[in-house]
């Protein structure tokens, strides 16, 4: 924000919105393998697998907010729920394996307690470097699992960890998550469509 | 909308056995059968989601895949074997539009003799023949069923159920190198009524190991056993004897070669008939009954007496006291009937 005033604030977020939308260009062109992914999750869901979500911060608000969008409702006015469980929202596991573990085994002691063959691991971090995610990943893709990872342009050594990346070309955390949140709901609505229709 | 198949079960009169390959390819088989008005049900309801669900009502089975992944969710093994193979063989998921639930229903016990299996098969292709306008004719529906039940899923068996249920009614079934013909019996109805009144269907039990009692009469026949091959040929010959008997409305005679055509069966293979079968067999005798067999390869199952009608209350009698359950039917000469609601 090297402008000062209300002027140049006026003028920053601009630039702001025009970087959210080539952000929303950018997902329009990856639609095929988010579709894809909707599938996936989708079919896991038929076999009565469920769905494992993380992150750290907003990403762990993002991970209990598609977590409720799957086991409560999305789009549709009632229709079964969707096992899918985020892993940061119950803090007594959290912080007692922080405290005996170290924070970074947080995920992976949770995912080797949770998960099992065929369930769907979202693991998000927007820079790829969260160790903890990272690792929980990988658990989970080591247990047979599909490890997703969510990430941004950088990536970090999230490409290693897991077997599906969802990648938002912008280094910006914010653009970032807002990426993934749009994402997200194609995903989720998707899996919702194709589990049981338009509800009709 | 709900479409609704359903195909009706059979009883064997004569001849069954001869059916089975390779004998019936290498010697020519005929079989007799009639159907009855106990079914195999199936019903798809269609939706606009993508997923399959598979269910059995009769076994609690079930199974659910998605449409896009039902290639690799498909294999011929585990639950839901029959409808699996069906969509499988028939090649379907390239032509059906959506989602769908699918479910199945038969009118007696698994494992029974009545050709409950073949007679699903036969079904389930009517069900999907008519939802996606395939075009299968009886014979095309009965020749379908043979190859998925006998080639793609490798179960051990004959022809006889599948042509039973797409046609329906009485008839005489020939079988000869891979060409059968379907010769329907016309009957009076009243000799229909006649032979309702003279014939007792009771349920022994779950029979065992049918597959096996088939697998050792195709061995029987492979290692080229005189007497087992002999028995055959005896109970083919029996099956145009009865006909023949059925056609005049002699059911006396009709009734006493059911017995020796019994007394032949038994010696096709072991295990057909066992100690229970033996005692129930010999107490329906003994309360009147002029001949009887279980239906099907044996083992168990049911097991259907021909009895003058005077004699009747006493055979019912005597099977329940043998704890058998007597089962009330008719003859149907309905045979697939397929349509939507």
């Amino acid at each position: 924000m090297d402008q000062i005033g209300e002027r140049g604030v006026a003028v920053w977020m601009r630039e702001q919105v025009d970087e959210a939308q080539q952000v929303r260009e950018a997902v329009r062109k990856q639609v095929d393998h988010l579709a894809a992914i909707a599938t996936l999750i989708a079919g896991a869901c038929v076999r009565d697998q469920k769905v494992l979500l993380f992150g750290n911060g907003g990403s762990a608000a993002s991970a209990e907010h598609w977590a409720a969008e799957l086991t409560g409702r999305f789009r549709l006015a009632d229709r079964p729920p969707i096992s899918a469980v985020a892993l940061t929202a119950n803090t007594a596991q959290l912080t007692a394996i922080a405290n005996d573990f170290g924070y970074e085994a947080v995920f992976e002691r949770m995912i080797r307690a949770h998960c099992t063959e065929d369930d769907i691991a979202i693991g998000l971090s927007t820079s790829g470097t969260s160790t903890n995610v990272l690792r929980g990943l990988k658990a989970a893709s080591r247990l047979g699992a599909v490890a997703i990872g969510w990430t941004g342009q950088t990536a970090g050594q999230m490409p290693d960890c897991c077997d599906i990346l969802v990648q938002i070309p912008s280094r910006d955390t914010a653009r970032i998550q807002e990426g993934h949140d749009l994402c997200a709901h194609l995903v989720l609505a998707a899996v919702e469509r194709i589990l049981f229709g338009n509800g009709r | 909308m709900v479409i609704r198949s359903r195909a009706p079960l059979r009883l064997a009169f004569g001849g069954g056995g001869t059916d089975v390959a390779p004998y019936a390819d290498e010697r020519g088989g005929f079989v007799l059968n009639a159907t009855i008005n106990l079914y195999a049900w199936v019903s798809i309801v269609p939706n606009d989601s993508q997923v399959v669900r598979l269910r059995s009502l009769d076994y609690g089975e079930s199974e659910s895949f998605l449409l896009e992944q039902a290639a690799e969710a498909v294999v011929p093994q585990g639950n839901m074997l029959l409808a699996k193979g069906v969509m499988d063989s028939l090649c379907l998921f390239e032509r059906i539009p959506c989602g769908f639930d699918l479910w199945t229903h038969t009118d007696c016990p698994a494992e029974s003799g009545l050709g409950a299996s073949s007679t699903m098969t036969v079904a389930l292709i009517g069900a999907f023949n008519h939802w996606l306008k395939l075009g299968l004719n009886r014979y095309e529906v009965a020749q379908q069923a043979v190859r998925i039940e006998r080639t793609d899923l490798g179960l051990v068996g004959g022809k006889q159920d599948q042509y039973a249920a797409a046609f329906g009614g009485f008839n005489f079934i020939e079988f000869a190198r891979g060409d059968v013909l379907v010769n329907p019996l016309r009957l009076p109805v009243e000799w229909k009524s006649e032979l309702e009144y003279s014939l007792v269907l009771a349920f022994s039990g779950r029979r065992l190991g049918a597959s096996d009692i088939i697998s050792s009469q195709i061995d029987n026949f492979r290692q080229e056993r005189v007497d087992h091959i002999k028995a055959m040929d005896r109970t083919k010959e029996m099956a145009i004897e009865m006909k023949r008997h059925l056609l005049k409305g002699d059911f006396g005679r009709f009734g006493q070669l059911m017995h020796r055509a019994w007394i032949a069966k038994k010696g096709m293979a072991d295990r057909i008939t066992n100690p229970r079968i033996d005692a129930i067999y010999a107490s329906g005798r003994a309360a009147g009954a002029l001949g009887g067999k279980v239906s099907g390869a044996g083992g168990g199952g049911f097991i259907f007496f021909f009895v003058a009608p005077d004699r009747r209350h006493k055979v019912i009698q005597a099977l329940e006291d043998a704890d058998c359950r007597v089962v009330q039917f008719g003859f149907t000469n309905a045979g697939l009937q397929t349509w939507i609601r």
